[in-house]
């Protein structure tokens, strides 16, 4: 009787274990580990990302700075400065030697010079028209060229239309433009040697002899 | 910072994470069977494992582990404990010898195995840890007692106690079959 119930307690035990070896088995999807890993990984990456921005902002900050200042020190540019006329159009008075486009109010091109280079300006009224050597001379008249350029031009940012006409002549005609200074500063001649006035004798005048 | 410094940084974490890989890969199973048998969800057992590994990952905690499967056995029951939905424990302390039809009674005709599956789970809820975390083939019993937080005494006797509730269950159905 004892080992009946003996055994029905090992049985019992048997199918308890059995049951709780299934109860627990159980396997993860296989790719699991790698899921896991790779979160991992993302999150590694992430934070040495910040080390790498860490590294490559101040770098970038000077890099910046070191072009920025050169830019800032380096002479007048030679070529291509933009202006912006009182309407907001942009002007560029050299974008090709020799034909710089202006462009005025009305949205005509305006050559200086027809004949050289032929820098293009446009107008308020939407037509070309080319300036001629009348209005050159009327510049040169003037004395724009000849050093002594408008006071607004030099106080003001922002350039008329003849300036910059005038500035796109000159870039044109950089020959006719040198001639100019050259007669400008040329040496005038010689100082004149002071003029010497030798003493005057003054004699008094001889009265007793007159009549 | 140095970039010598930084770039020393970034090795350090490379074979930082050459390591915790490593652990990943010696105890993946072992945290998902933890998980598993608390939370008995395919889905969210897996949740646990990454939840598991990515909290260990950023507390560094892991480095310092002097049992890694106690300490992994424990971080995921803390964190499976979370999901495990919450159950009126009362309710399922099922009384030995009540006559009244309980789950196990229209679990009769279903065979053995699930029988006691459902018996397990209508264990109540400190006796169930206890058995099926003995039942994980990696862990022993300091190991238990450490991942639940009592001593091994308390173990033991947990485990006795709940054996004895699952093999009188099962003997009152087995008998109560042989009846019919």
């Amino acid at each position: 009787m004892q080992n009946n119930e003996s055994d029905e307690l090992e049985q019992l035990d048997r199918r308890i274990d059995s049951a709780l070896t299934s109860y627990v088995d159980a396997h993860p999807s296989p790719n699991l580990e790698y899921r896991v890993i790779e979160n991992i990984h993302r999150t590694a990456y992430r934070k040495s990302r910040f080390w790498q921005w860490a590294i490559a902002t101040p770098l970038l900050a000077v890099s910046l700075l070191v072009v920025i200042h050169y830019s800032v020190s380096r002479p007048a540019s030679v070529g291509a400065p933009s202006v912006r006329s009182k309407d907001g159009s942009t002007q560029s008075t050299t974008t090709t030697v020799g034909a710089p486009s202006l462009r005025s109010k009305g949205g005509t091109d305006q050559s200086p010079i027809a004949k050289v280079g032929a820098p293009s300006l446009r107008s308020k009224g939407g037509t070309s028209k080319t300036l001629t050597e009348k209005d050159s001379s009327s510049f040169h008249s003037k004395g724009w060229l000849t050093g002594t350029p408008p006071q607004s031009a030099a106080t003001t940012s922002v350039l008329t239309l003849h300036d910059s006409a005038l500035v796109a002549f000159a870039r044109a005609n950089p020959e006719q433009l040198h001639a100019l200074f050259a007669k400008t500063n040329a040496p005038g001649p010689e100082p004149l040697a002071p003029i010497r006035i030798d003493d005057i004798e003054i004699k008094p005048i001889a009265t007793e002899d007159l009549p | 910072m140095t970039g010598v410094a930084a770039l020393g940084e970034i090795s350090v974490a490379a074979e930082r994470e050459a390591r915790f890989t490593a652990l990943i890969h010696r105890n993946s199973r072992l945290v998902y069977r933890v998980a598993y048998a608390l939370l008995r969800n395919k889905q969210d057992s897996e949740d646990v494992v990454q939840e598991t590994f990515m909290k260990l990952f950023r507390s560094r905690a892991w480095e310092s582990m002097t049992d890694e499967r106690a300490f992994l056995a424990r971080t995921t029951y803390r964190l499976a404990l979370d999901r495990l939905p919450k159950r009126n424990f009362d309710s399922l302390e099922f009384d030995v010898a009540s006559a009244s039809p309980g789950p196990e009674q229209s679990a009769v005709s279903m065979n053995m195995e699930s029988t006691v599956h459902r018996m397990i789970d209508a264990l109540p809820e400190e006796l169930r840890q206890v058995l099926v975390l003995s039942a994980i083939d990696e862990l022993n019993s300091r190991q238990i007692a450490a991942t639940l937080a009592m001593s091994e005494g308390t173990v033991r006797t947990r485990l006795m106690r709940a054996r004895q509730l699952l093999r009188e269950k099962l003997q009152r159905t087995t008998r109560g079959r042989h009846a019919k």
